[in-house]
């Protein structure tokens, strides 16, 4: 590439100089040859002419001289040629004897001639008469010319001399000449070498202004030259680099932002995958994906239903890219929504094949396993549509079973004829034994050599080795396995396998870790509840239903009317001094405001409640004034009792709270995040169970802790 | 209704007067920042007479907050007058008085601004 700083030499001038000098040289070859030529013919000429006057002035002499005073006659003859001639020095006619009979010069008639010295015979020149000669010296060129009588008899001679600077003079005239009109020539020659080279070359910049466009990343303004020359195809050639270039650059963007949003894809589908296992009672249950290289429509899932079961899905969307994970996007969000409500995993998959149909493309299917377990009893009922067959392990026998059913896949066919093929199958896990569901990924992966496929027997293999180890141990074994069966090279399809295991070793902790009528007056128990532990949580509600007053909300109710309202109109909260009302009116409006916004998106068709559940004692419904001091003041009596919150939105992790730093000017700038720290300085106490059997439970003391170091260390 | 939110705006002197009324929750607090940053923006100091709150959720403490650490990032003040018990009782459970400038009411308020 050329620098803008390099000195460029543009063949134009390269072409004009080299055509300049070879004209230069033409020329001057030309003229010297010409100049040589002219210079013959023109001393041929004057020796011509010279002779002539010789001759002339002879032939006027011969009949001269026979007369008796020749000189008078001669003299202003000559006079008069020497005055119309000046190219002549001199004209003398000598008689025989040697006596100058005519001459310019009156002194010289009469005198003997001399011969001028120094004179040489002129070897070329006009042919000669005989006694003629033409010779010459330094100075004058002379011819010499017999007088001769009609009688033959010869008279004398002449002599006629011409200046040789005369000859000069007229040769370097007519060498003048020639050199102007050679270098006129000249000129005009380079002029118009130049002009036409200009012309044919003057493409050759536009070229290089094209192709500097190009390198500056201009590809968009084509080289325009229209040119009959390989000047025209180099800039046709030029266009059709800079179109490929733009070609290949836009489909390198193209590429770049399929890879971008591949790589979103692959977010999304990792995002909605369940990043950690789930325990209950003795059942543990974990997935795991390997990813392809390509985004694939495997999906799998597992969450705990409202009544306490588990439920978990393995399906496999037909077809890869960006359109398999938004179909596998979909099933999630249908599978969350009907989960709750469909009465059995067929019911479940007839569902989805309904609400996918309406979507799927033709030829676009999905396969799915859809299994309820209930923790409890072990008993897991499940259907597939079309999907890998589930192999179960048993502890009990070490062997390896495999439950096959008859399901076609999801949107295979229109109109419902799904629902003849599905079938609940129900089998009961014992302690011990394990349940893998898993995408063809790992049953079809093909060996290095890609000739034999994992198969069946070694999935059975794979799962007995490592199945009483729990579920870790069985997606290890299956992924190392695996690897070792392709060779580690890329996967060509996503490697999907869910494992439910069965403890062999759980022994069932009783329902309740501390007594749940306890209330909060009581010292703290010595251990918290697990938050985990939604039977605590299912019997703190059944005890609220049993003997608390409760206000219900929905997702768009006007809390702090509704609040305020109830606790107005229930025993002992409606007895609370100002300070207590309004800071429990506080807490309890800012919890009911966190589930109606973030547990139900402000959904006005779902219900939560609230519930106040005063400390049990002989005072409890008591409404006679005595009776109720005897209880104790409504501020003692409220922080014996507790409330609980049951909602059935999206679960928030409030249990991960950990208090604000208010010393730091972005945190009171942000001024977020402020309701749980109202909630958390006003109760005393709070425990919240998510996903229990009969939704999220919050549980909580009155008794406003001062600092959220003390709450942290109290719940 | 004594609860229905609403802002009175006068100007005294250097200082704009903002007497809120009604409760200050998600739904009022977006519009008390704007109010009050657009004041700060007009480059007048600015008190918040709180003494018709009847409720204070943790979003209308959040923009108070917000607010006054806006305030305190430029030459102009910002402090609160006579708040109601509702709004003292959140602004003490918190802790939060250092972080805020209260005065028993708007005399002393506009006072403590030189007005």
């Amino acid at each position: 590439m050329i620098g803008r700083g390099e000195r460029i030499i543009g063949i134009r001038w390269i072409v004009t100089f080299v055509a300049v000098g070879l004209t230069t040289a033409v020329v001057l070859s030309v003229g010297t040859v010409a100049e040589r030529n002219a210079r013959r013919a023109l001393t041929a000429e004057l020796t011509s002419r010279l002779l002539l006057e010789a001759r002339n002035l002879a032939l006027t002499s011969s009949g001269v001289l026979l007369s008796d005073f020749p000189e008078l006659t001669l003299h202003p003859l000559i006079k008069e040629k020497l005055a119309r001639q000046p190219e002549l020095s001199y004209a003398v006619v000598v008689d025989r004897a040697g006596i100058i009979q005519g001459h310019a010069d009156p002194h010289r008639l009469g005198t003997p001639f001399e011969e001028p010295v120094g004179l040489r015979a002129l070897m070329d020149g006009p042919p000669r008469s005989a006694g003629e000669t033409l010779r010459r010296n330094d100075r004058e060129l002379v011819a010499s010319v017999p007088i001769t009588h009609p009688s033959g008899k010869r008279l004398g001679h002449v002599v006629v001399a011409m200046r040789t600077s005369y000859v000069d003079a007229v040769l370097e005239r007519a060498r003048r000449q020639q050199s102007l009109i050679l270098a006129i020539s000249l000129l005009i020659g380079i002029a118009v070498s130049f002009l036409v080279l200009s012309h044919v070359l003057r493409p050759v910049a536009t070229l290089r202004e094209g192709i500097r466009r190009i390198a500056g990343g201009d590809l968009e303004t084509p080289v325009r030259v229209s040119d009959g020359t390989e000047l025209g195809l180099l800039a046709n050639a030029i266009n059709d680099m800079a179109a490929g270039l733009k070609k290949a650059q836009m489909e390198m963007v193209e590429r770049e932002r399929l890879v971008r949003e591949m790589e979103l894809a692959r977010e999304i589908q990792d995002s909605i995958l369940p990043s950690e296992r789930i325990v209950e009672g003795p059942f543990v249950i974990e997935g795991s994906q390997r990813a392809a290289a390509e985004v694939g429509g495997d999906y799998y899932d597992y969450f705990l239903l409202p009544d306490g079961r588990i439920g978990f899905a393995v399906a496999d969307v037909s077809g890869k890219g960006v359109a398999g994970c938004l179909i596998m996007t979909m099933l999630y969000a249908l599978l969350r929504a009907d989960r709750a409500t469909a009465s059995s995993p067929a019911a479940l998959l007839a569902s989805l094949d309904e609400r996918l149909g309406e979507t799927l493309r033709r030829g676009s299917f999905v396969t799915m396993f859809y299994g309820i377990l209930d923790v409890r009893t072990g008993r897991l009922v499940y259907a597939s549509a079309g999907h890998n067959p589930t192999l179960i392990y048993r502890h009990a026998s070490r062997s390896v079973e495999t439950l096959r059913s008859r399901g076609i896949p999801l949107g295979a066919i229109r109109g419902g004829a799904i629902r003849g093929t599905l079938e609940d199958l129900t089998i009961t896990l014992e302690p011990g034994d394990a349940v893998l569901q898993f995408t063809d990924g790992i049953s079809e992966a093909f060996e290095a050599s890609g000739q034999e496929q994992f198969g069946h027997e070694r999935m059975s293999a794979t799962l007995r080795d490592t199945a009483p180890r729990g579920p870790r141990a069985v997606i290890d074994g299956f992924f190392e396995r695996l690897t070792a069966w392709t060779g580690g090279g890329a996967r060509l399809d996503d490697e999907t396998i869910l494992v439910l295991h069965r403890d062999p070793a759980h022994v069932p902790a009783p329902l309740e870790s501390e007594p749940v009528g306890n209330g909060c007056g009581s010292p703290l128990p010595t251990r918290e509840p697990d938050p985990g532990d939604s039977a605590t949580a299912i019997a703190r509600y059944d005890e609220a239903r049993r003997r608390g007053s409760r206000v219900v909300l929905t997702g768009t109710s006007d809390v702090l009317d509704t609040i305020r309202g109830w606790l107005a109109g229930t025993p002992v909260l409606d007895a609370l001094p100002a300070r207590e009302r309004d800071l429990l009116t506080s807490t309890l409006y800012e919890v009911c405001a966190n589930v109606a916004e973030h547990g139900y998106a402000r959904d006005p068709g779902r219900e939560y409640e609230v519930w106040w559940v005063p400390a049990p004692g002989p005072a409890e419904g008591a409404r006679s004034p005595r009776a109720r001091a005897a209880a104790g003041t409504a501020s003692e009596r409220l922080r014996q009792g507790w409330f609980l919150v049951r909602d059935e939105g999206v679960p928030f992790s409030a249990n991960e709270w950990k208090g604000q730093d208010f010393d730091d000017p972005r945190v009171r700038r942000r001024g977020r995040g402020l309701g749980l720290e109202i909630i958390h300085r006003t109760m005393r106490r709070i425990v919240y169970y998510p996903s229990t059997a009969v939704g999220n439970v919050t549980w909580m003391c009155f008794g406003g802790s001062p600092s959220p170091e003390e709450a942290s260390h109290a719940g | 209704m004594p609860d229905s939110f609403g802002i009175q705006e006068e100007t005294r002197g250097s200082a704009v007067l903002l007497r809120v009324r009604g409760r200050l929750d998600a739904r009022s607090a977006p519009h008390l920042l704007e109010v009050g940053s657009r004041v700060r923006m007009r480059g007048r100091n600015l008190v918040l007479d709180l003494s018709g709150v009847t409720f204070m959720a943790s979003s209308g403490l959040g923009s108070l907050l917000s607010l006054a650490e806006e305030f305190r990032q430029t030459d102009f003040r910002l402090r609160i007058a006579s708040p109601s018990a509702a709004v003292t009782s959140v602004i003490q459970l918190l802790n939060l008085q250092p972080f805020l400038s209260i005065d028993a009411s708007e005399e002393e308020a506009l006072h403590a601004l030189g007005v």
